[in-house]
């Protein structure tokens, strides 16, 4: 089940959503459940995916790009890096979210990463491994329909008893048009936001099937609002993507 | 000065009008700058070693990372984790300033996961999610955190009592306002334990907080004892009101001023309303004494100016000086203390301008009168009685005060320099606990750090900034040493189970994101990875041991790190000279590092062992021969068994079966090839083993992909066969080391088989070797070296703002009295009592510091006006005194000086030491000092001026103002011993100019009429 809206369509946004999960015992409402499902739904819109990403990191000290490719199959992700050199040829495999795989060119082996994924952020960005990997809104938040106007659905999300989303509280603006979240605030437990997820330059294809944000704007609020950008380079839906590449095998070979 | 004081009595009303709507302007602009709590504004950033301090701990974000400390009876119990999990989880998430924190239950780890899977699994070191149920878990769990020599001593103690956690502030937010949200929510969680607070920002918010306390608690009383003292001495409590009319508006007019530049109060700042209050208050007092004076037998008018003629030059002379005082803080490097000269001076000089217009023109405007009272009539005799004595026994007056200048200059060169903390605060206060605290339970809170400048993804960098950190780490007062070494390591184990710094550039690339996506990694290493630093953990906090410690640390830097090394790849043909040269570095640089593994085991070692070690080390590098045994290829076997049962592996062997464990025939087919076996013999090797089990390709493959851990636990067994003798070569047995101590030096002794090595600029130009250069810039810095920065640039302000404000005070006495000699006459009683105050100080072993260092400019300013107020009577007196014996004469100038400006000038002295003394009555120890020695400053200079001003005031100096014109009155044929006598001088313009003297000193030379009259006559 894919829970984040960037994985599914627009590439890596789809672990951001899915992370913000948090299940606290809170009221749902069916209207609010039943967008969360569509958008949910939206994102098996497409068989698989093949995309080129590129993150913008903006330090202080200079901004820092690095290049990427993914591909989305079902459950299952990889990610290779291309730029910049110091990290060009390494690969995350996502087998699922408390189970991946990277491989080290340096190394010339493959590591198995198990348990709960490093929730900091990767190469200095403010996205995290974790928010690259697959997850479900649904399974860790009660979700209810806040208000909505002629364009948006406006969604809280709160977590699950039992449930250990890195988030406990979310809130989501959603397209009616397309039941794509072009806004996520990812929350403290007493409502405080820590960061904001912000999709803009929608496109669809298919027949407004499948959709993708052209840019991602992710603000870490709690390191003075530090900005990191996920542009898409390139992205396909339905070009057959193989089974084989999600394997070790695959990886060992370097992609 | 008179005629100044005519047209302020004809234009009374516009003066008073106009000060009116200057007041109403300074409350429209508004007189509440609002406060800053930074006290990193203090830091003198024109001096080199501050300056660079600030900029790297601003670029490391190492400023503003306030720790806290926790006392529990166990750290590993269920309650106190969930508290510091739910802690550290509340202050990320919900305190508004904080950026990350980092305790136990939010800093990253690994664990390797042992069995058939493989892998590691991630986290937090303690998942609060998943606690353990049993105390056989917890005993685990402390068994695990604690054997984690970057956690201990770092986020929990030694003994398991107590805990850290680290908040790392947003630079840019109110520092105080943070800290109060941290510390409700730390007790909020932690009600009933023990907390300490530590770290700049908490010391930073306890000094702003508890000198803001002192100085809004303080001031209301030491305004109080002002009024009092002052209404005790003049009885006149509209006059007293009137005096203080000028000292508020001085008031208005600096609060106003910094509120409309935008600058805020801060620590010294907040001490200005005291100032203000014990200085500006006096010049409208003694213009009022005149006044009333002189309104017994004259006119508003007349009164009103002649006040102006008799003590305005006095009035705007000590007020000149004041501001002059002030004024030097401008050649300090320290912004807050040049806006503190600014600001205040402003103050002084429109309280100076309120007394000298506005309190005139009031009075000018009322006509007010007053009964006369001769206060404190047996204090103005003692007075008078002790200037006599000291005028008769000038020479024993003399002796006593160089004496003491020279015993106390003799001392002030002992005065310390360094910036001792504990000077900070008093005893028993909160950071003096938790300095207390930090330092017990977790070895010090006092850091110095290294900055290095290098190619941080070059290993043979890392293994240098780790050999330094090492070597450094042995010196007694270390308590920790963090470097990004650690990290690498930390994570290069994580990757291939080997706790070391990798030997491959492309690793160490590799390894960089995972180490920058940790936060607490961003202290120790930059992200674009091109400088590093190495925080070091003293167990003192005392100055002077620091400084030795420091200077130790520099002596190290100077002996071991090479400004650049030459990079001397080891392969087949590099030349025999330049390999055995790199061998023996290697060997040198993996000595240290086996050396400081032993000692961190508790094993302490001979000084020889260094020497023992690389030699040994060298030559086992030199023969470079390994000899397989059986037990080798087992173990080999065995590590690539697990690999390719590992779910890590390529494919997934068959299970077990009759014909036996596929992985475990490959494996051994591999390992029976021995440390150097071709790819080729592996090839075939391995489809050997797997035929009929995979394909012939699949074979391959995973022949392919297992031949990284057959490479890597084939080197482990060789440096496990070097272990022995390297134990053996500091005269140690495998029994004396545990098993724990003897994998480190295994895996350390990997080191040797690098083939890129570092050796030092000077060695490889001097056996001409050349290669790639590594350039490395280290230097030392951190809060001990940015208070040995502090001090010099103390010291140097000290000396500045001294020698300006001595310069600007000289020149306005001197102006004032038109003579050099009367300029210092002026100056020396207030000079003298400085001297003997840092005599004082150097007796008593007290520091020089930024507190006391204000001192000397402000008591040379506004003590110079008791010698000022003295010498004007002293003179006038002197004058009146023409025609008589130079004896008498000066006798009688001493006497009248003491009688006529004896009251003003001790009630002044008193008022203000009392309003100083009040400072010391709170808890900011700073403050206390300051208020303390500043007051025995203005106690000192009022007395000496009683006595100093008599003993070197002699009759030359009368002459010297005849001669200069400002007398008329000469002394002819004297000499000091009494003989010759002061006569009138007899030109035709003298005359007239007598007759003036006459209508000036009206009243004035009251008591020495009758001799004036004599003289003129």
């Amino acid at each position: 089940m894919r829970n984040s809206p960037f994985t599914i369509k627009a590439g890596l946004t789809v672990g951001l959503l899915a992370m913000l999960l948090a299940a606290a015992p809170a009221k749902a409402n069916p209207q609010g459940e039943k967008v969360i499902r569509l958008v949910e739904q939206a994102f098996l819109s497409y068989k698989d995916q093949f995309g080129k990403y590129k993150y913008l990191i903006k330090n202080r000290g200079g901004d820092k790009i690095i290049k990427f490719t993914l591909y989305n199959k079902g459950t299952k992700r990889l990610i290779k890096f291309t730029y910049p050199g110091d990290v060009r040829g390494q690969m995350v495999l996502m087998q699922s979210k408390d189970e991946m795989y990277i491989y080290l060119p340096a190394y010339r082996r493959v590591r198995r990463l198990a348990g709960h994924v490093r929730n900091q952020g990767f190469m200095g960005s403010d996205l995290s491994l974790d928010d690259m990997s697959i997850g479900s809104w649904s399974k860790d938040y009660t979700t209810t329909l806040v208000k909505q106007d002629a364009k948006y659905w406006y969604l809280s999300l709160k977590k699950k008893a039992g449930r250990n989303p890195p988030y406990p509280r979310l809130k989501m603006r959603v397209l009616k048009k397309i039941h794509e979240a072009d806004k996520i605030e990812y929350m403290s437990r007493s409502g405080r936001a820590l960061r904001t997820q912000t999709l803009t330059g929608w496109y669809c294809q298919g027949n407004s099937i499948m959709c993708a944000a052209k840019t991602i704007l992710m603000i870490d609020h709690r390191r003075g609002n530090h900005k990191t950008y996920l542009y898409e380079v390139e992205s396909r839906f339905n070009v057959g993507i193989s089974n084989r590449k999600f394997t070790i095998r695959y990886l060992m070979r370097g992609g | 000065m008179e005629r100044y004081g005519r047209f302020i009595y004809k234009h009374a009303f516009g003066i008073v009008v106009a000060f009116l709507a200057i007041s109403a302007a300074t409350i429209w602009i508004g007189v509440n700058p609002g406060s800053e709590d930074d006290v990193l504004r203090f830091l003198p950033k024109s001096n080199p070693q501050v300056g660079f301090f600030y900029d790297v701990n601003q670029k490391f974000g190492a400023l503003h990372v306030a720790m806290v400390g926790i006392e529990a009876k166990d750290v590993f119990t269920k309650e106190f984790i969930t508290r510091l999990g739910r802690t550290t989880q509340y202050l990320q998430d919900e305190v508004k300033g904080v950026h990350r924190v980092l305790s136990l239950t939010s800093v990253a780890d690994f664990s390797l996961i042992k069995g058939k899977e493989g892998g590691l699994q991630t986290g937090q070191l303690i998942d609060t999610q998943h606690l353990p149920k049993t105390q056989e878990g917890w005993k685990v769990l402390r068994t695990r955190v604690m054997s984690k020599r970057h956690i201990v001593g770092q986020f929990v103690n030694r003994s398991g009592t107590a805990a850290v956690i680290l908040c790392f502030l947003s630079p840019k937010g109110n520092v105080n306002n943070i800290v109060q949200r941290v510390k409700k929510a730390v007790r909020k969680n932690f009600p009933s334990s023990k907390i300490y607070w530590g770290g700049t920002p908490f010391i930073s918010s306890y000094i702003f907080a508890v000198t803001e306390r002192d100085l809004r608690r303080l001031t209301p009383w030491a305004v109080a004892v002002i009024v009092v003292i002052t209404l005790l001495v003049f009885r006149d409590p509209v006059g007293v009101l009137l005096a203080f009319v000028a000292t508020i508006f001085g008031g208005l007019v600096a609060f106003s001023a910094m509120k409309l530049t935008g600058e805020k109060l801060n620590l010294v700042l907040g001490s200005m309303p005291v100032i203000l209050f014990a200085v500006g208050s006096a010049y409208g007092i003694h213009y009022l004494v005149r006044y009333y004076h002189l309104r017994k037998d004259h006119s508003t008018e007349a009164a009103v100016a002649g006040a102006f003629r008799e003590v305005g030059p006095a009035i705007l002379a000590a007020g000149l000086t004041t501001m002059a005082g002030f004024l030097s803080f401008l050649a300090m490097d320290v912004d807050p203390m040049r806006k503190f000269g600014i600001f205040t001076a402003l103050g002084i000089g429109a309280a100076l301008l309120a007394a000298l217009a506005v309190v005139p023109a009031i009075l000018a405007l009322t006509g007010r009168t007053r009964k006369e009272v001769d206060a404190d009539s047996w204090l103005k005799h003692a007075m008078g009685s002790g200037s006599a004595w000291a005028q008769q026994h000038r020479w024993l007056v003399i002796l006593i005060l160089v004496s003491g200048g020279t015993v106390g200059f003799y001392y002030s060169l002992r005065v310390k320099l360094a910036v001792e903390t504990s000077s900070f605060f008093t005893k028993g206060s909160e950071p003096d606990l938790a300095d207390h605290f930090f330092h017990d339970q977790f070895g010090g809170s006092i850091y110095t750090q290294l900055y290095i400048k290098a190619d941080l993804d070059d290993p043979t960098v890392l293994r240098e900034i780790r050999r330094i950190s090492e070597i450094i780490e042995k010196q007694k007062l270390v308590s920790t040493v963090q470097s990004v070494a650690i990290p690498y390591s930390l994570v290069n184990e994580a990757m291939v189970e080997l706790h070391r710094i990798p030997d491959q550039r492309k690793q160490v690339q590799t390894l960089a994101s995972y180490v920058l996506s940790d936060p607490s990694s961003r202290q120790l290493m930059t992200m674009n990875r091109k400088e590093a630093l190495v925080h070091i953990k003293v167990t003192t906090s005392e100055a002077e041991r620091i400084n030795r410690f420091i200077a130790t640390v520099r002596r190290i830097l100077k002996k071991e790190v090479a400004p650049f090394y030459v990079a001397v790849n080891l392969t087949a043909s590099t030349p025999v000279k330049e390999k055995r040269i790199a061998e023996k570095a290697l060997a040198a640089q993996t000595t240290d590092h086996l050396l400081a593994i032993l000692l961190r085991s508790g094993v302490t070692l001979p000084a020889e062992a260094r020497t023992n070690l690389a030699r040994n080390l060298n030559r086992a590098l030199a023969q470079g021969r390994f000899h397989a045994t059986k037990a080798d290829v087992e173990t080999v076997a065995n590590k690539v068994r697990r690999y390719l049962r590992s779910k890590e592996c390529v494919l997934a062997l068959p299970a077990p079966g009759p014909k036996g464990d596929p992985a475990k025939a490959l494996a051994a087919a591999l390992a029976n090839l021995g440390p150097a076996a071709k790819d080729d013999a592996k090839d075939d090797a391995g489809a050997k083993a797997l035929a009929g089990v995979v394909s012939k390709e699949d074979a391959l493959t995973l022949v392919a992909t297992a031949d990284p851990y057959l490479a890597d636990a084939w080197k482990l067994q060789e440096s496990k066969s070097l272990v022995h003798a390297a134990l053996q070569s500091v005269g140690l047995t495998r029994s004396r080391i545990s098993k724990t101590v003897q994998k480190q030096i295994r895996v350390a002794l990997l080191d040797l088989k690098v083939r890129r090595v570092a050796v030092p600029g000077s060695v490889a130009t001097k056996a001409g070797i050349i290669g790639e250069k590594i350039p490395m810039h280290v230097v030392l810095t951190g809060m001990p070296v940015l208070y040995q920065g502090m001090s010099k640039s103390v010291q140097a302000n000290q000396i500045k703002s001294l020698i300006i404000s001595g310069i600007l005070v000289l020149l306005v006495i001197g102006l004032v009295f038109r003579s050099v000699r009367a300029a210092l006459v002026g100056i020396l009683p207030a000079g003298m009592t400085l001297m003997m105050l840092f005599g004082f100080m150097g007796f008593k072993g007290l520091y020089l510091d930024m507190s006391t260092s204000m001192i000397a400019s402000i008591a040379l300013g506004t003590g110079i006006d008791y010698a000022i107020h003295y010498l004007v009577w002293w003179r006038r007196h002197a004058r009146a005194s023409a025609g008589k014996p130079v004896a008498a004469a000066l006798q009688d100038a001493s006497v009248g000086a003491s009688h006529e400006a004896g009251t003003a000038i001790l009630a002044n002295a008193l008022m203000v030491a009392a309003a100083f003394l009040m400072l010391t009555m709170g808890d900011a120890a700073p403050l206390k000092t300051f208020g303390a020695m500043t007051a025995t400053a203005m106690l000192g200079a009022a007395v000496a001026t009683f006595l100093a001003v008599p003993a070197l005031a002699g009759s030359d100096l009368i002459r010297h103002w005849a001669w200069v014109g400002l007398d008329r009155k000469t002394i002819s044929g004297h000499d000091d011993h009494g003989n010759g006598r002061i006569a009138s001088d007899d030109g035709p313009a003298s005359k007239n100019e007598s007759s003036n003297e006459r209508h000036r000193d009206a009243g004035a030379a009251d008591r020495s009429t009758d001799v004036t009259k004599e003289t003129e006559s």
